[in-house]
């Protein structure tokens, strides 16, 4: 039940007719898991938060560096060597304390990942690494619990929506190709982007609106300024989501 | 006999092939058969293949045939006359 200060604090977006009290107090009651809190992760969270997302769970096990400066909004001068976790939290609960904050300082890995995502109604895939990625689709499948994944390099982005047992995973997009995790180019503005789009993608499927980038791979080319969706289907062989998995 | 598949390219890709190219292989000819066929320059070549001559983990190919495009990881899968094959490059940076 929303009480009066949640209707002026979010009356903005009360107003919009797809969405209104009863899309917002879906929202209060909403649960997602955001794992990693950099670049995309730090959009993510800003935007859940100040849409006001019931419940936020990040988890993040890095510490600020100066480098994550340029594009890691969450992340300020003054918190560099801090947790990452830490740095996070301190920023959401300033920006919306009505809502519930958690922050985990942990390594997702397959001992942990089933526990950490249990009992949320969206995952944000804000990783910076192809098995962290993979161990999250595997989750979202099992755990019958929707994906939003996004993923940056220098003014490229992609955006891609995984509802398990009905459209193409991330698996089913690339196989579980994992080339060697290195140091990538990023312009700050690209994971802004992006993690816009999956916050986005979050708040339509909590509230049950709109299209969904599900089947829809949305690539995005800042330098040229074009957005380009591409079909995708499931692959049956899928060893994540297919028959056999 | 010969067959012709067209070929898609985005971002980055675009940029150095073209919006799309129809390229005419032999009928027995692989999706490697494309790939070395398109890679006819060193930047062409280097934005698809390793210096083993692998194709890099972060090419994407997209196979639409007789239906929705399907994201295919087989260099050895027969291509068809007709077929259109996408190709990107995979992001993993956050």
């Amino acid at each position: 039940m929303l009480d009066q200060r949640d209707l002026e604090r979010y009356s903005r977006q009360i107003m919009l007719d797809n969405l209104g009290e009863k899309g917002q107090e879906k929202l209060k009651r909403a649960k997602i898991f955001i794992a990693g809190c950099g670049g995309l992760g730090s959009p993510v969270a800003l935007y859940l938060a100040a849409a006001g997302m019931g419940e936020i769970r990040i988890v993040d096990s890095d510490r600020v560096e100066t480098s994550n400066l340029n594009r890691q909004v969450l992340h300020w001068d003054g918190d560099v060597g801090k947790s990452k976790a830490d740095s996070a939290a301190e920023k959401l609960k300033k920006l919306n304390g009505e809502i519930r904050i958690e922050t985990i300082d942990e390594v997702i890995d397959e001992s942990n990942i089933d526990n950490l995502v249990t009992g949320f109604d969206g995952i944000v895939d804000a990783m910076d690494n192809m098995p962290t990625r993979y161990l999250l689709n595997r989750a979202a499948i099992d755990n019958n619990i929707p994906l939003f994944h996004g993923a940056v390099q220098g003014f490229e982005g992609r955006a891609l929506t995984v509802i398990p047992g009905q459209t193409a995973c991330l698996w089913c997009l690339y196989h579980g190709s994992a080339p060697p995790q290195e140091k990538f180019p990023v312009i700050g503005v690209t994971p802004a982007v992006i993690g816009s789009i999956q916050a986005n993608e979050a708040i339509k499927h909590t509230v049950g609106i709109g299209e969904l980038l599900a089947n829809r791979l949305l690539i995005y080319d800042g330098l040229d300024l074009q957005f380009t969706e591409i079909e995708i289907s499931r692959d049956p062989y899928c060893i994540q989501c297919g028959k056999s998995a | 006999m010969v067959m012709k598949v067209k070929v898609k390219f985005y971002v980055d890709f675009k940029k150095v092939f073209g919006d799309e190219r129809a390229v005419e292989l032999t009928d027995t000819a692989t999706m490697r058969d494309l790939l070395v066929a398109l890679g006819d320059s060193t930047q062409r070549s280097q934005m698809i293949f390793d210096e083993a001559g692998k194709v890099k983990p972060s090419v994407t190919l997209l196979l639409r045939r007789n239906g929705s495009p399907k994201s295919v990881d087989k260099e050895q899968i027969v291509l068809e006359d007709n077929d259109t094959v996408m190709i990107f490059k995979a992001l993993f940076g956050g």
